[in-house]
């Protein structure tokens, strides 16, 4: 079977390892239904036997117009639907729409309504992180440690189920604040389960992160350096994992984000040099720490107050104007640019997801790794297809 | 065994030929040995099948915090039978590209060499099937044989996957041959003999003391770097994790067996718990005295001496530890990379098993 | 040479670690829970399977007009308070579970309820008419709170 696309075939493209021996190259159609490519991409590869000589990812199989559908439907309506581009971190997703609607609107949000939301959306951050380690470690041959992580990830999820109603989909975040306040005793579960997951921590790096075949698999492995990272505009872990210090929490503060005392960790940690696939896996477990750091913070000091004004309803209309926001989700900047006519309806609504420019380093960055490490790379990248696809 | 079923195999051959009314001759006697051969073999595949998965299975469901199966019967202990129905009763697909004749003969060819291995193997004073001088060497050649049913899956697949898978297993294993040969020299030269039944009768007699692990305490120097490299080569010739690379599923979908189906899957998967169990059984008798206890009731004049099912019981223990060892090994570790999998070999193990081999040829001659 | 047998010692105490965690695990006792018989605990703020209390129901349309998707499809006979329902139907193929029907209900009479599992052989099965009295379709006899903010997208 011939595969229906074109790999170029240019010298840049031969990898650093030297080819003593020339064999016939083969096309391998990494997905859709691999077991490694978390989700709908299909990655077609060129080999030498099992080192990659080119390869280049296919996007667009889990594509459902979503900026086009939150256009075409009232401002309440299309909240939902941007659940379902990062559907792993989605209430990171809801703040940044409801961010950029609120600063072209002028909405003012309650200090208790933007401190829930910290709060929610860094619960979100740490299960997402704890899948995203998860499932490296599963691209890995190491199926344990992905039950561990998912133990814990079930405690949030069912943490968060209580305040928002969903699981997954959490539909929280509104215009101008948030549903529902916490209910009674929430808050002090939410602190005994940032203690459950701080004491997994040493348990998920002592049995996957420190291991020495893990170690000998991701050190040095599917480098994405400093430049890579830059002309790509990769963000998130990846970036801070190669050694830049960028964290929009930090440095664009926004939903009160500046009350908080946390560090950002940046690579390189231990071992292996900045910008490896460990490292990107060791960043993903430290933000973890941190993360639980905030929310033991925002929980400690959670102001009184109304949890969100009430402005926007089904009719309601923007006033005409545009704004920017940029958010950092678990994946890294997730941000909105939005366009008001005054209408019921956002004249235009364009996301840029972290994960589909993340995605882009595979075709240049996967030459020369052997097989296996392309299953790590795409692993340390950490993708999610709805967003990639939106 | 073999003594048992040289007379119940005789019996049937009298009785087959009453029934046709001639005289007992070949034809009969080979008709009884072909029945009482697939009698013996069902009795240590059904064990091995349902027993060997089932253990597998719940063992990975507890180590993750799971409970594993507990569905099908008590304790899900009929969970392997149900799969085993729902194997057979799937379609048998064979992909109309595939070289038909190497896809179906390649399970066959796997199922055979992984279960042959049971053959040599001593459990209990007088119960071997085949006390072979050359034990050792035949267990050895057919861990090699194994091999080729899974290049011939591999390749006949025609599914670059599975070549992939299959090419894998050839590096993986035929290198993995050699710490594994000269690991297994160290117990032979040390015992003088290739023949499992005769190690384990020089390891009889002085207990834990008498194993040659720890034979008179300083043979442990050699014989524990021996048994580890044994061990680990062991775990790649069975292709488990983490040297699990020729059916690394989430870089390989699932190697060399992607375009089986049914009950010819059933045939790939079966072997591996047979291949798991013999080599824990092999492990055992070179290293770990066989069906000797630590506690030397069974050597020349001890109370048990000769006592079948005293003999039985500790082979049973040793190979069921080394074997439940293997299985938690594989839930706690992540894969290894091909590369890696060759420097081990060739650059750790390969140098060490030398080394063992030179220890004890000189401890040998002390 | 020294390094040669400092890795080989890493390699097994870091295996050995890895152990010294799962294999504890055996004797402990097993996160999971047992779906059929052993029901989750369901916070009763969940959004599941929608409730409808039809004697409640004015007919206004809220609900169907703030749907998303349109999975609500409502036909009457008289609208206000003695409001005679001749379909109320919901479509649980497209259904979000987002809860924004709920959120406009004047009277309350539409809320999501904990139960989550709806299944059928044919899409037709899962395409509810809560209106159709010969065979009244309540989920759970559990505690039902109102939509906490019930009035945020009404005003």
């Amino acid at each position: 079977m011939t595969p229906d696309i074109k790999i170029d075939h240019d010298e840049r493209a031969a990898p650093a390892i030297p080819r003593d021996v020339q064999t016939e190259e083969m096309i391998f159609n990494l997905g859709p239904q691999h077991p490694a490519t978390h989700g709908v991409l299909r990655v077609v590869v060129r080999t030498d036997g099992e080192i990659v000589l080119g390869c280049q990812p296919l996007i667009g199989n889990l594509h459902r117009c979503a900026e086009k559908i939150i256009e075409s439907l009232s401002y309440v309506q299309g909240l939902p639907y941007v659940d379902r581009m990062d559907y792993l971190g989605s209430l990171n997703n809801e703040l940044g729409i409801a961010l950029v609607v609120e600063k072209a609107a002028g909405i003012e949000v309650p200090k208790r309504g933007q401190y829930l939301r910290v709060i929610t959306c860094e619960i979100n951050r740490v299960i997402s992180h704890l899948f995203s380690a998860g499932q490296f470690g599963l691209d890995m041959g190491a199926f344990t440690p992905f039950l561990y992580m998912f133990r814990e990830r079930e405690e949030g999820i069912l943490l968060l189920n209580e305040i928002t109603g969903g699981r997954l989909l959490y539909h929280y975040i509104r215009y101008g604040g948030v549903t529902r306040d916490a209910p009674e005793g929430w808050l002090g579960r939410v602190v005994k389960w940032c203690d459950v997951v701080d004491g997994h921590l040493d348990e998920y790096n002592n049995l996957l992160t420190y291991n020495r075949i893990f170690l000998n698999r991701t050190c040095g492995v599917a480098l994405l350096q400093k430049d890579v990272c830059l002309k790509y505009a990769a963000t998130g872990p990846i970036l801070r994992g190669a050694g830049i210090k960028r964290d929009l929490r930090k440095d664009m503060p926004y939903s009160s984000y500046e009350d908080f005392d946390f560090e950002i960790p940046v690579g390189p940690f231990e071992h292996g040099v900045a910008g490896d696939s460990w490292n990107r896996h060791r960043q993903r477990l430290y933000e973890i720490e941190e993360s639980l750091k905030i929310i033991r913070q925002a929980c400690a000091n959670l102001p009184d107050g109304d949890v969100g004004n009430r402005k926007v309803t089904r009719a309601w209309k923007a006033p005409p104007g545009e704004a920017y926001v940029a958010t950092e989700a678990p994946r890294g900047e997730l941000s909105f640019y939005f366009i008001s006519d005054g209408g019921r309806k956002p004249y235009r609504m364009k996301a840029r997801g972290p994960s589909f420019n993340n995605i882009a380093v595979l075709e240049t960055e996967a030459r020369g790794l052997m097989l296996a490490d392309l299953i790590a790379l795409i692993g340390s990248v950490d993708i999610t297809l709805g967003e990639v696809d939106r | 065994m073999i003594a048992a079923a040289q007379p119940v195999s005789t019996a049937i051959a009298d009785f087959l030929a009453e029934l046709v009314g001639m005289p007992p001759n070949w034809f009969f006697s080979a008709i009884a040995m072909l029945l009482v051969a697939t009698g013996v073999l069902m009795l240590v595949v059904t064990p091995v099948g349902l027993g060997g998965v089932y253990i597998e299975r719940k063992f990975a469901g507890r180590m993750q915090n799971r409970r594993g199966p507990n569905r099908v019967g008590p304790y899900g202990l009929l969970q392997t039978l149900a799969d085993g129905v729902k194997l057979l009763a799937k379609e048998d697909i064979i992909a109309p590209s595939t070289d038909a004749p190497l896809f179906r003969l390649a399970p066959y060819v796997v199922f055979i060499g992984a279960f042959t291995g049971f053959v040599v193997l001593p459990y209990a004073p007088g119960i071997v099937a085949g006390p072979l001088d050359v034990g050792v060497l035949l267990f050895l050649a057919l861990i090699a044989f194994e091999t080729i049913g899974i290049v011939m899956a591999g390749w006949s697949s025609n599914n670059k996957w599975s070549l992939l898978g299959g090419m894998r297993e050839v590096a993986q294993v035929v290198s993995y041959e050699l710490p594994l040969g000269i690991a297994a020299m160290c117990p032979v030269i040390a015992a003088g003999t290739m023949s499992l039944n005769g190690i384990t009768d020089y390891q009889g007699g002085g207990g834990i003391f008498g194993w040659l692990i720890l034979r008179n305490g300083y043979w442990a120097v050699v014989m524990v770097p021996a048994f580890l490299i044994f061990y680990v080569s062991g775990l790649a010739a069975a292709k488990r994790a983490p040297f699990d690379l020729p059916e690394a599923e989430s870089e390989l979908v699932a190697g060399f067996h992607t375009e089986y189906s049914g009950m010819r899957f059933g045939m790939f998967f079966l072997p591996e718990y047979a291949l798991m169990l013999s080599i824990s059984g092999v492990t055992s008798v070179l290293f770990l005295g066989g069906y000797h206890d630590p506690f030397g009731l069974s050597g020349p004049g001890g109370t048990f001496h000769d006592v079948w099912w005293w003999g039985l019981l500790w082979f049973f223990l040793k190979t069921t530890f080394l074997f439940l060892s293997q299985i938690c090994l594989r839930w706690t570790l992540p894969r290894m990379r091909i590369d890696q999998v060759m420097y081990l070999c060739y650059k750790v193990l390969l140098p060490a098993s030398l080394a063992c081999l030179v220890g004890t040829a000189a401890l040998r001659l002390l | 040479m020294k390094n040669w047998f400092a890795r080989i010692w890493h390699g097994l105490k870091t295996t050995l670690i890895g152990l010294s965690i799962t294999v504890p695990y055996l004797f402990r006792k097993p996160y999971t829970l047992q779906y059929p018989e052993e029901v989750p605990d369901i916070p009763e703020t969940e959004r599941g399977l929608h409730n409808f209390e039809i004697d409640k129901c004015i007919a206004c349309y809220q609900c169907a007009k703030i749907c998303p998707v349109d999975c609500i499809a409502i036909e009457d006979e008289i609208k206000g308070k003695n409001a005679v329902l001749l379909k109320f139907e919901i479509d649980y193929t497209k259904c979000l579970f987002c809860a924004l029907c709920c959120e406009p209900c004047p009277t309350e009479c539409i809320l999501m309820g904990p139960t989550f599992d709806l299944v059928g052989y044919t899409r037709d099965e899962v395409i509810i008419d809560y209106a159709d009295r010969e065979n009244p379709r309540t989920w759970s006899a559990g505690e039902q709170i109102p939509y906490p903010i019930a009035s945020f997208a009404r005003k």
